[in-house]
């Protein structure tokens, strides 16, 4: 099977989603917002912030100093198209696979829609 | 080094997306339903500012007041802007949040008009300082309610835009 136009493989594991679609919703977030929304460790979040900046999706800057130093991350206009177009990229995916397939997966993942409903 | 996804798991990458974004609206629904204390700031300082000005100042030191008045509140813009741990997409803001900023300044403003117009029609002892008091008690009962309404709809717009989407696409197999 191959992989439609704007697929990502840079985005695609489940952490960098996951950190490049809560940025997509906000103009900017701090590293501590990011981290306790997602139930990361710091080194974790690091790591995967670092491979995305390095792409240059998104920026981190750091402002203040001491203990008032503050971690700022913000989603580059790069980073805003290849997550749309990653994005894009999926529902192809699942449009093309057809309706059985798309019910099939719809009735597998309605446990877990419910159970992310119902933490929230 | 390619990638080969299946359906289903594009299906749940696509669910997976919506997680974090529902935080992001979490933490906007808290905002907005907590720390009323800037409100309370603001309207004191508008306080300040119309009893002021009723005052018989000379024309340089109600100008300087003015400065004053709007520093202030840029002051604290920048304090409560710094305070944020994340801040919202523009293109995720409904034109709710337009229409309380320009209600927030008619219901204000209307406030003043009326109330001065009121307490100059009475001959009213102290007209400023109850244009003042009305003022900032109505600003203080407006904004409250009318943030949580401006950021009641954004979390189900979003939701829905991707609700409709995945109707959509079902539908369109």
């Amino acid at each position: 099977m191959s992989t439609p136009t704007g697929f990502d493989e840079l985005i695609h594991p489940s952490t960098r989603l996951s950190v490049v679609a809560l940025l997509a919703a906000t103009e900017w977030a701090e590293f501590p917002f990011i981290r306790d929304s997602l139930s990361l460790s710091d080194s974790a979040l690091s790591k995967q912030l670092h491979t995305l900046e390095e792409a240059e999706y998104l920026e981190i800057r750091k402002e203040g100093g001491g203990r008032k130093r503050r971690t700022k991350v913000r989603l580059t206009a790069r980073g805003r198209t290849a997550f749309e177009g990653h994005v894009a990229a999926l529902r192809a995916i699942v449009e093309g696979a057809g309706p059985a397939a798309a019910q099939q997966t719809a009735q597998q993942t309605a446990p877990e829609q419910q159970h992310a409903e119902a933490s929230r | 080094m390619t990638t080969t996804v299946d359906a289903e798991r594009a299906w749940q990458d696509l669910q997976r997306i919506r997680v974090p974004q529902e935080r992001v609206y979490d933490e906007i629904e808290r905002s907005a339903h907590s720390d009323p204390k800037v409100t309370y700031v603001m309207a004191a300082v508008m306080w300040v500012f119309l009893a002021t000005m009723g005052l018989k100042l000379p024309g340089w030191c109600l100008w300087l007041t003015l400065a004053a008045y709007v520093g202030t509140l840029g002051s604290l813009a920048a304090v409560y802007s710094r305070r944020a741990r994340m801040r919202l997409h523009r293109s995720r803001y409904s034109w709710r949040s337009y229409a309380t900023f320009i209600a927030g300044m008619a219901v204000t403003g209307g406030t003043i008009l009326l109330s001065d117009n009121l307490a100059d029609a009475f001959a009213l002892p102290y007209p400023s300082l109850i244009t003042a008091t009305a003022a900032a008690a109505a600003f203080v009962l407006f904004t409250g309610p009318a943030n949580r309404w401006a950021v009641s709809p954004l979390r189900e717009r979003a939701l829905r835009g991707h609700a409709t989407q995945a109707i959509h696409e079902e539908a369109g197999l």
